[in-house]
């Protein structure tokens, strides 16, 4: 579905990915872990065309998109702060992408709204709307048009946890029920855990580590690895502890 | 508590806007400049006494000259009658009547006489009469050239203004960001009048553009005394008031939308034409407020750069207080172009009421 080879990119002298190789299985949902600065919104920027690459190729279903410019690479995207056109309703904002490419729009955008759990909500501005519903909108405008691919940059970074995990879920489900390759940015190591059938760990704009969870968990390849598992396990482990 | 701060704001709106505006009005249809000048014919209107005879009395008294002028705007030739009148004074006996329409026969025309019993009504529409009584009179004219004006002026003014906007929000270099901010805000740190005058410095028939035509072989162009030196200063002055609003407006779309846009899509044109224009249509309503309603109150403008008199309502208002002192006229003048604004004002924000909610 996805093929990124030998990709680097370079800002002014830095390189921010370094030789990156991702083969993503269509239907697969895998995340880019790493920190701040560790380049997995710069690869995602490569993927969705909003950067270009220095050297190396990306192919979605084994078609060249290095210079394809990203309106036409029917990939959707969720970003992190939702993005919502404000001068739009909740309906207007989901069905803007099926109007530019002049498919019928309302029935399918109130469908996608419906499926949401946001039919109440559907004639209200962006601002009238709390985080999780916004980024429901973000998610079934992005879902509307049936992109092949949905790229999402932490899509869930700025809610609170209980409105995360419920999102999460969300998410997850449609992944599965409608079989749309997701490739999903965040810091959050629980987060990625949880969600991923594979997880691509980054650092400093190199995959340490791209595997399951489960084999990441058991096998780290190197240091780095390592210490991002115990890292995030730590507390669970201190926790599980103190409860027994 | 926070409520009281309200009240000097309501204060100062009733004492510099209410006030005024309700005065002007009031004034617009309230007149009693017959009534002063004019007492004993005014009161024999009021009495069905013998008009003729208190009219004589009144232009005895030296306070009758304060209404000639006055009086020649709703029937013309009057000025000219009532001073004949004043310096043959003595000569009137009575019946007055009758010596009145042998001194000239303008007394004859009942349509002088109708016009002052109108004027001894202290409530009077005839100023509004006198504007819209009929489409080709003058004030009608001035009134609808001035919207014109202002509409070809703004619409111009808020082109050119929306992409210098966006090209301040593209530059990235700070030296010449400040240049370009500090070009724009320039006018406001000159005097309005310097800048007009540096106007007519260029503009003139031998300024230096005319000296620059003519030195590339070029006849001459008449850059001034014209519509165009109206629509060259106006909308020079004007420009700062447009570029601003639409620059904080641009300025604060995030680049993200633009992305969005596109990954949904979007070509640079559709992404344009819906995501980025509309959020920037409250920045050009904004603009478009601001300098329609200063153009059409502009009176220096096409005072210095627009030649012969009468292109603006400004200046007939001027006219009207200074020259004439018909106060009635240039307030029913000023409270027709008001309400004119007030309408258009409306109308635009009704049809704007998606982006201004949004």
């Amino acid at each position: 579905m996805i093929n990124i080879q030998n990709l680097n990119k370079v800002f002014k002298n830095n390189c921010v990915l370094k030789d990156i190789n991702l083969k993503i299985n269509a239907g697969e949902f895998v995340t880019l872990l790493g920190s701040s600065g560790s380049g997995k919104t710069t690869l995602l920027n490569c993927i969705s065309g909003f950067e270009t690459v220095s050297s190396g190729n990306v192919y979605i279903d084994d078609i060249l998109i290095n210079s394809v410019p990203s309106n036409k690479r029917n990939v959707g995207m969720v970003f992190q702060n939702y993005n919502l056109f404000p001068h739009m309703t909740a309906l207007a904002n989901v069905e803007f992408p099926l109007k530019l490419k002049n498919i019928p729009a309302t029935v399918s955008a109130m469908e996608m709204l419906d499926k949401l759990g946001l039919s109440d909500h559907y004639n209200s501005y962006p601002d009238k709307l709390s985080g999780g519903q916004q980024q429901r909108v973000a998610l079934a405008r992005a879902l509307v048009y049936n992109p092949k691919i949905i790229l999402m940059d932490e899509p869930l970074g700025a809610l609170d946890l209980k409105l995360r995990n419920e999102l999460q879920l969300v998410i997850k489900n449609i992944n599965k029920q409608e079989k749309i390759t997701m490739l999903y940015v965040t810091h959050d190591i629980t987060e990625a855990f949880v969600m991923s059938d594979r997880i691509a760990i980054l650092n400093e704009g190199v995959i340490q580590q791209f595997d399951t969870p489960k084999e990441i968990y058991k096998n780290p390849v190197n240091q780095f690895v390592k210490d991002l598992i115990q890292s995030a396990f730590y507390h669970i482990e201190e926790l599980q502890k103190m409860i027994t | 508590m926070k409520n009281f701060l309200i009240y000097p704001l309501l204060l100062l709106l009733g004492i510099f806007f209410v006030i005024p505006i309700g005065n002007m009005l009031l004034y617009s249809v309230y007149n009693t400049k017959v009534e002063t000048h004019l007492p004993k014919t005014a009161n024999a209107f009021k009495e069905n006494k013998d008009v003729y005879e208190a009219y004589v009395l009144d232009l005895k008294d030296e306070n009758s000259i304060g209404i000639v002028n006055y009086l020649n705007h709703y029937y013309s030739g009057s000025r000219g009658l009532i001073l004949k009148t004043r310096n043959n004074i003595e000569q009137f006996q009575p019946p007055y009547k009758q010596s009145l329409e042998e001194f000239d026969e303008r007394y004859k025309d009942s349509k002088f006489w109708s016009m002052l019993e109108n004027e001894t009504h202290a409530f009077t529409l005839e100023n509004y009469k006198m504007i819209f009584s009929q489409f080709d009179s003058v004030y009608f004219q001035i009134l609808y050239q001035t919207i014109y004006l202002g509409i070809c002026i703004t619409c111009i003014t808020v082109l050119i203004s929306y992409p210098t906007a966006y090209y301040l929000t593209t530059i990235k270099n700070r030296w010449l960001f400040l240049i370009c901010i500090f070009s724009v805000l320039l006018p406001f740190f000159t005097s309005y009048l310097s800048r007009l005058v540096a106007w007519l410095v260029l503009l003139q028939n031998n300024g230096l553009i005319n000296q620059f035509i003519e030195y590339i072989g070029l006849s001459k162009i008449a850059l001034m005394n014209n519509t165009l030196g109206i629509f060259i200063g106006s909308i020079y002055v004007l420009l700062p008031l447009a570029i601003l609003p639409i620059y904080t407006t641009m300025k604060k779309i995030k680049n993200e939308y633009y992305k969005t846009g596109q990954i949904l899509g979007g070509n640079k044109i559709q992404v344009f034409r819906y995501v980025y224009f509309p959020m920037t249509a409250i920045g050009v309503y904004n603009a478009v407020i601001l300098v329609f309603m200063s153009v059409i109150g502009f009176y220096l403008t096409p005072a210095l750069l627009g030649g012969s008199k009468g292109k603006f309502i400004a200046e007939q208002i001027v006219y009207n207080i200074e020259q004439t002192l018909n106060w009635g006229l240039a307030t029913a003048l000023t409270s027709t172009l008001f309400f004119i604004v007030m309408l258009l004002f409306g109308v635009y924000t009704k049809l704007n009421r998606g982006i201004i909610h949004a």
